[in-house]
């Protein structure tokens, strides 16, 4: 019962993930004063791309083709790990949080491979990019992660989630720094602004467009499907570590129901707050990401260090 | 003694410990001069609210008075002056630039850590809580300190002074949460 509960969550997971990408879309778009398309637009497109017949380049290796299945399935799994609508699920057992952070990284992996893959200037210049933002976001986010880690005395996310809501509501300097450094790497690791623009094909500021280019068809489709799941599981992933109210603790369908509608909603709020960030501040330079991550392991640094001074004895 | 088993008042004393060490660092991190005294402006004021609270807290009336000099003064007045010094001194437009700033950084945070373990074995103050809140006030002395070492601008210097004096001044402040 419990596997049918995980497995069925995940499913929903990967469904809803082009609705919230749509909903950013239609918030930004109202912000900007355009005329938004429908929250539905990113089915449409990922059915279209799924019906026209990928174009693959002669040069191209067995990596080019294996790389969009690893990006969604390593997204897929790390759905499975993050708990949705109910905690204390088998899936979210197995696996803890750094399995998680080892998933993106997997998956990232092979994307940077796939954009070198054909030896075009762009792919190998978005592939260089991705990899110093990654190296820059990674120990920000194991920081912050840790201190999480370090205060609930435990790696796994379900168990994690199960003492935040035990202990109650607790003021914790360190989970308020943690948020702050997680945030900011969500908005590098997604390739929102300030760090990347998901919206553009502008050949000096892309990172993930870039290194996608010559991708087109049902690669095209898993591959955007998969970035669409990794920013909604960023924005589950900061709604449930830090404010996990609502979630379903056992499997009751009344519960259950109102887990989901707890976390679709913090999801809706997630997805009002991030264009209206993205819409108040401009795209940084690249060479200024180095300052902008520094400032996230900054702050998951301080998180970690007020938990060792202000909160144990 | 963790942090649930104190009340939400220590709580939020020590929660704004936290904030008052990370416009320390945000103070390390800036190079221009007007948003250095905004920063400074908001230490100042998470200051008096600090104050305040104990005051409210623990009913000393005295501490009040205290909590509105500090705002007066330290948010209002200084940062005015400064700014007015800097208008006249024509130096608002100068950037610094930071030699090393990841090493500033991570000087800065060793030098939270070094601030922890000097205070670990003070065993007379009275409760732990105490203790912590005095090594944040340790930690952002040192700060201030290494603020003035690391740049070269007067008006920098006097505002690491400054935050030195806010870091014991809010020793003494966040003294009175823990003290009968």
């Amino acid at each position: 019962m419990a596997w049918l509960i995980s497995f069925f969550e995940t499913a929903l997971f990967i469904a809803l993930a082009p609705l919230f990408c749509g909903w950013v879309k239609w918030v930004k778009c109202l912000l900007q004063n355009r005329r938004p398309p429908s929250v539905l637009q990113p089915y449409r497109d990922l059915i279209k791309l799924f019906r026209k017949r990928p174009v693959i380049a002669a040069e191209a290796s067995w990596v080019f083709e294996a790389a969009p299945y690893v990006v969604f399935v390593t997204a897929v799994f790390a759905a499975g790990i993050v708990p949705f609508a109910a905690h204390h699920l088998p899936t979210a057992k197995v696996a803890d949080l750094i399995v998680l952070v080892g998933f993106f990284a997997l998956g990232r992996f092979f994307l940077t491979l796939a954009g070198m893959d054909l030896g075009t200037a762009f792919g190998g210049m978005g592939s260089s990019r991705e990899m110093m933002i990654a190296s820059l976001a990674e120990p920000a986010m194991l920081m912050a992660v840790f201190t999480l880690a370090i205060s609930a005395s435990t790696t796994n996310l379900s168990e994690a989630i199960h003492w935040v809501l035990e202990t109650g509501l607790v003021l914790r300097p360190s989970f308020v720094f943690a948020l702050g450094g997680l945030t900011l790497v969500a908005i590098a690791e997604t390739g929102r602004i300030p760090v990347d623009n998901p919206a553009t094909h502008l050949e000096l500021t892309m990172v993930h467009e870039a290194m996608i280019l010559e991708y087109s068809g049902k690669y095209l489709a898993l591959l955007e499907w998969g970035s669409q799941i990794k920013l909604m599981l960023y924005g589950v992933l900061i709604s449930n570590i830090f404010l996990p109210w609502g979630i379903a603790e056992d499997f009751e369908i009344s519960h259950l129901g109102f887990g989901l509608a707890a976390i679709v909603a913090k999801l809706a709020v997630l997805g009002i707050a991030l264009p209206t960030g993205e819409t108040l501040v401009a795209k940084m330079r690249v060479f200024r990401y180095q300052e902008f991550l520094g400032f996230a392991y900054l702050l998951s640094l301080l998180g970690m260090l007020s938990h060792v001074i202000l909160e144990v004895n | 003694m963790g942090l649930m088993q104190q009340t939400i008042f220590e709580q939020a004393v020590l929660f704004l410990a936290a904030l008052v060490v990370f416009t320390s660092f945000l103070m390390l991190a800036q190079r221009r001069l007007f948003p250095l005294i905004g920063l400074f402006a908001w230490q100042g004021l998470l200051l008096a609210a600090t104050t305040a609270l104990v005051a409210y807290n623990r009913d000393y009336s005295h501490l009040y008075i205290s909590a509105l000099i500090t705002l007066a003064i330290k948010t209002l007045v200084i940062p005015w002056m400064l700014r007015r010094w800097i208008i006249q001194l024509d130096v608002h437009r100068e950037v610094e630039s930071l030699l090393y700033p990841s090493y500033v950084m991570t000087a800065a945070s060793s030098l939270v850590l070094f601030s922890y373990y000097v205070v670990l074995p003070i065993e007379q103050l009275s409760a732990l809580a105490s203790r912590n809140a005095i090594a944040v006030s340790l930690a952002v002395v040192l700060l201030g300190m290494l603020l003035m070492i690391t740049r070269r601008q007067a008006v920098t210097h006097v505002i690491g002074f400054m935050s030195i004096e806010n870091g014991l001044f809010f020793a003494v402040s966040i003294r009175w949460m823990w003290t009968n």
